[in-house]
């Protein structure tokens, strides 16, 4: 069944087409909230967060854009408001807890193989959310512009713009910081 | 073209994001500039390797976890009826339409009862008091009447002239002032 098909029976109040589109988008959510959060308990808990604002908006669907791009709409603001939340309670956060939370993020935590992909990961992790949230978006997921745009409530030559000095950055990053390139 | 312009649109030109005539501009300058040909190659790597970056594996229970915190929620979703949405330009046009519906209904109270009641003239009223009140058979056309009592034709102009209107004729033939037919 399609995904308009599915959004309808929601809308009627069906939990059984919900549950349809949960098990068809949940990957593409879970690996958005876990490369925005670079926390996999986060993720999840993000995840079902953002699977509930799903759920409970679901009547606001208007068909204009792709399901998969307001999915990913929803995953993206409420990733990045949780990582804003989270600055800004971090200058209040007592010494000890800000060291735990420091420290969970073991390699083995990273659904990453190798020096390279660490490297590129690791700078990816220092970008701001918003530049985090358009190479996800384009390099991770594979949207197009046109579906970043919407997803993004943006213009196709703003998406143009801001991937280019997303990746600018992340390449800077990596030239100076890493011998990514040392031996090309 | 121009390493700057190549640099600005590397991004789009390797996601195949570029119009056609775009496209070819910058395959050829790829082809005559080393040094934008080795930009172009490092970003096409660090692309590659991001998106060779696996997914991470979905945890167990992410559904249940889903359902339950659903099932905490009070509200459920509805079935709504589709919102009519008006365009803005018709409420105001609507909204004079019923102002000046009910300015009628409730206004025609007031300011039409009294236009409605002036508009019965008053000779009308008087002939019709006359009739009820009247020993005489009064004439249904009093300006006839008054032609047979006159010599000359009588108008409405000529009474006019005279400074007597129809009431006057219907009050002095109800007092018996001009002889009826019947007398």
């Amino acid at each position: 069944m399609e995904d308009a098909d599915l959004v309808r029976l929601c809308q009627s109040g069906d939990m059984a087409a919900f549950e349809q589109l949960f098990h068809r988008y949940q990957d593409r959510v879970y690996s958005t909230a876990y490369r925005m959060m670079n926390d996999q308990e986060d993720a999840q808990d993000l995840t079902q967060e953002i699977f509930l604002k799903a759920y409970q908006n679901i009547s606001k669907f208007n068909f204009r854009a792709a399901f998969s791009t307001w999915l990913y709409r929803l995953a993206v603001n409420l990733c990045i408001d949780e990582l804003r939340k989270r600055k800004r309670s971090a200058n209040t956060m007592p010494l000890e807890e800000a060291i735990l939370k420091a420290d969970a993020n073991t390699p083995e935590d990273h659904a990453i193989s190798g020096d390279r992909e660490r490297q590129v990961w690791d700078a990816i992790n220092s970008l701001k959310e918003k530049e985090r949230a358009i190479i996800i978006l384009r390099d991770m997921e594979g949207l197009s512009y046109k579906e970043i745009a919407e997803a993004l409530k943006c213009s196709v030559g703003r998406v143009k713009s801001r991937l280019h000095e997303a990746r600018q950055k992340l390449k800077t990053i990596l030239e100076t910081e890493t011998e990514l390139w040392a031996e090309l | 073209m121009r390493c700057s312009n190549f640099r600005k649109d590397l991004s789009a030109f390797l996601d195949d994001e570029l119009d056609s005539r775009k496209r070819k501009q910058m395959e050829l300058h790829i082809s005559e500039c080393a040094e934008c040909r080795r930009e172009a190659e490092k970003l096409q790597e660090m692309i590659g390797i991001i998106g060779a970056m696996e997914r991470p594996e979905i945890p167990a229970q992410l559904w249940e976890g889903t359902r339950r915190r659903i099932e905490a929620v009070s509200e459920l979703p509805t079935a709504k009826a589709p919102v009519l949405r008006m365009p803005r330009w018709v409420f105001a046009p609507a909204a004079a339409v019923v102002f000046a519906l009910l300015l009628y209904l409730l206004g025609g109270q007031l300011f039409f009862h009294k236009y409605e009641t002036g508009r019965i003239p008053i000779a009308v009223y008087v002939q019709e008091h006359a009739l009820s009140y009247s020993e005489q058979v009064l004439p249904s056309n009093p300006l006839s009447e008054l032609a047979i009592a006159q010599t000359e034709p009588v108008t409405e102009e000529t009474l006019s002239d005279q400074g007597t209107s129809e009431l006057d004729v219907l009050v002095e033939v109800h007092y018996g002032i001009y002889p009826t037919n019947g007398s």
